[in-house]
């Protein structure tokens, strides 16, 4: 990884934060459907970093993101969860990887369906976490699982037009 | 101990996401009892920096929200302002108003659709119809001044004579210092002479009274459809020939016609009775 990638991958990175923290917190649709689209800072690091690089930027992700939605740790542990999960993950969807050496994580590289596959995967484990977390435990079953649904479909849909916003 | 280094070693990933998920959960459950003490929100300068800039951006998003919102208050306070006018009686008058004629006046917002300006004559479209309680003959005006009067009506939408309309009158008054000082009213009727939608024309003036230009001309309180005292617009010029006892009065409208768009449907409760009193009682005066 030479010096230009790892500036791009620091731009990209705040490019999505602000975007999160200044536009689409205001975006809530009817009240269930959020969208949480820095989890592509996340989910889009190059496979070859680490996963104990992996585990901190999503921790530090996190607590950024915390500190916008005065939900201290909230953020944090969930983005924490994918973070950990990812190389599973990606172990799991790809298991050829070592025979066909890198893989790069984006929608041109990867095809459609497998991206999809990937990144509802984990935005599903993450919404899973952050709204169980959020509402303190599981006394608001339903709502909290109506809200993972839109979510998830939000924030995916959102993070793949993203991908073609950047590819362009 | 180098088997427990290396298992150490081989299970880091899973050590670090232990790790960091308890340093989450502890600050979760610090924050929910220690609030305000906590680094990690948005009393912290940059965060509220950001915020601040992220409300910008909400506000533009709920800018058509807040406009309804604003309008409709205004509609309440015209309602509360008319009442509020209208039972204050005249100085030095022996007349008291009673409350059911000072709240006769009763206001609807409805935004513009639809407007004409340049033909001889003009209509406006409103999206708000029967099933809001809108009726022909309601006196429409808008922050500005006078507006026109409603015509038609279906279940969604009305269609408003626009008081750039050859056939419409307005029953007007002048307002000016000179005139209130002397007790005196100078009365007249506003029509639109058919070509400049910022003129309308104001007549049967005696040209005696003392006006002058930059007048102020309202409603008057003979009119049955407007308030008294809604704006209608301010004299621009001011003539009279020798032998003709009016005025030629032209007034600059104060509605901007061209960029209007929301209005207030007024609704003179009374007006149905007045105008049955009136009506029953014309052949007696015939005899």
């Amino acid at each position: 990884m030479n010096s230009q990638t790892v500036i791009r991958l620091i731009v990209t990175f705040f490019i999505y934060l602000l975007l999160q923290i200044v536009v689409l917190r205001n975006f809530v649709f009817f009240d269930v459907a959020f969208c949480f689209v820095y989890i592509a800072c996340i989910l889009l690091l190059p496979d070859e970093i680490p996963p104990v690089w992996v585990i901190l930027i999503s921790f530090l992700t996190g607590l950024l993101v915390d500190i916008f939605y005065n939900t201290a740790g909230v953020h944090a542990s969930a983005s924490v969860l994918i973070g950990y999960l990812r190389a599973y993950v990606i172990k799991f969807l790809f298991p050829t990887k070592g025979v066909e050496n890198e893989i790069v994580i984006s929608l041109k590289d990867m095809g459609a369906e497998r991206f999809i596959r990937y990144v509802a995967i984990l935005t599903l484990v993450h919404h899973s976490m952050l709204f169980f977390v959020e509402a303190g435990g599981f006394a608001f079953f339903l709502i909290t699982i109506l809200k993972i649904i839109c979510s998830v479909v939000f924030t995916t849909f959102m993070i793949i037009i993203l991908q073609y916003v950047r590819g362009n | 101990m180098s088997q427990l280094l290396r298992l150490i070693f081989r299970i880091r990933n899973f050590l670090l996401f232990a790790i960091l998920e308890l340093v989450s959960f502890w600050l979760i459950v610090k924050n929910s009892y220690y609030w305000d003490v906590s680094f990690f929100n948005t009393s912290n300068y940059y965060a509220a920096k950001t915020l601040e800039a992220s409300n910008y951006i909400k506000s533009f998003v709920n800018l058509g929200k807040v406009n309804d919102q604003l309008v409709r208050e205004n509609a309440e306070l015209k309602k509360a302002m008319a009442a509020l006018s209208q039972l204050k009686a005249r100085e030095g008058d022996y007349y008291k108003v009673d409350s059911a004629f000072a709240t006769r006046f009763d206001f609807k917002v409805a935004k513009v659709v639809n407007s004409t300006v340049s033909l001889s004559k003009n209509y406006l479209t409103i999206d708000k119809g029967k099933l809001d309680g809108i009726e022909p003959g309601m006196g429409v005006i808008c922050p500005q001044g006078v507006v026109g009067q409603v015509m038609q009506c279906s279940d969604h939408f009305s269609r408003v004579y626009s008081i750039l309309h050859s056939e419409f009158n307005v029953s007007s008054e002048v307002n000016n210092q000179a005139l209130r000082s002397k007790n005196e009213k100078a009365l007249g009727i506003a029509k639109w002479g058919g070509l400049n939608p910022r003129v309308i024309d104001l007549t049967t003036i005696d040209r005696f009274k003392p006006i002058k230009k930059g007048d102020s001309v309202v409603t008057s309180e003979q009119n049955v459809i407007f308030p008294s005292g809604t704006m209608v617009g301010k004299i621009r010029k001011l003539g009279a020939k020798q032998d003709q006892a009016f005025f030629d009065i032209e007034v600059e409208l104060t509605t901007d016609f061209q960029n209007i768009s929301y209005v207030y449907v007024v609704n003179n409760k009374l007006k149905n009775e007045q105008e049955k009193l009136e009506e029953s009682t014309r052949p007696e005066i015939k005899k």
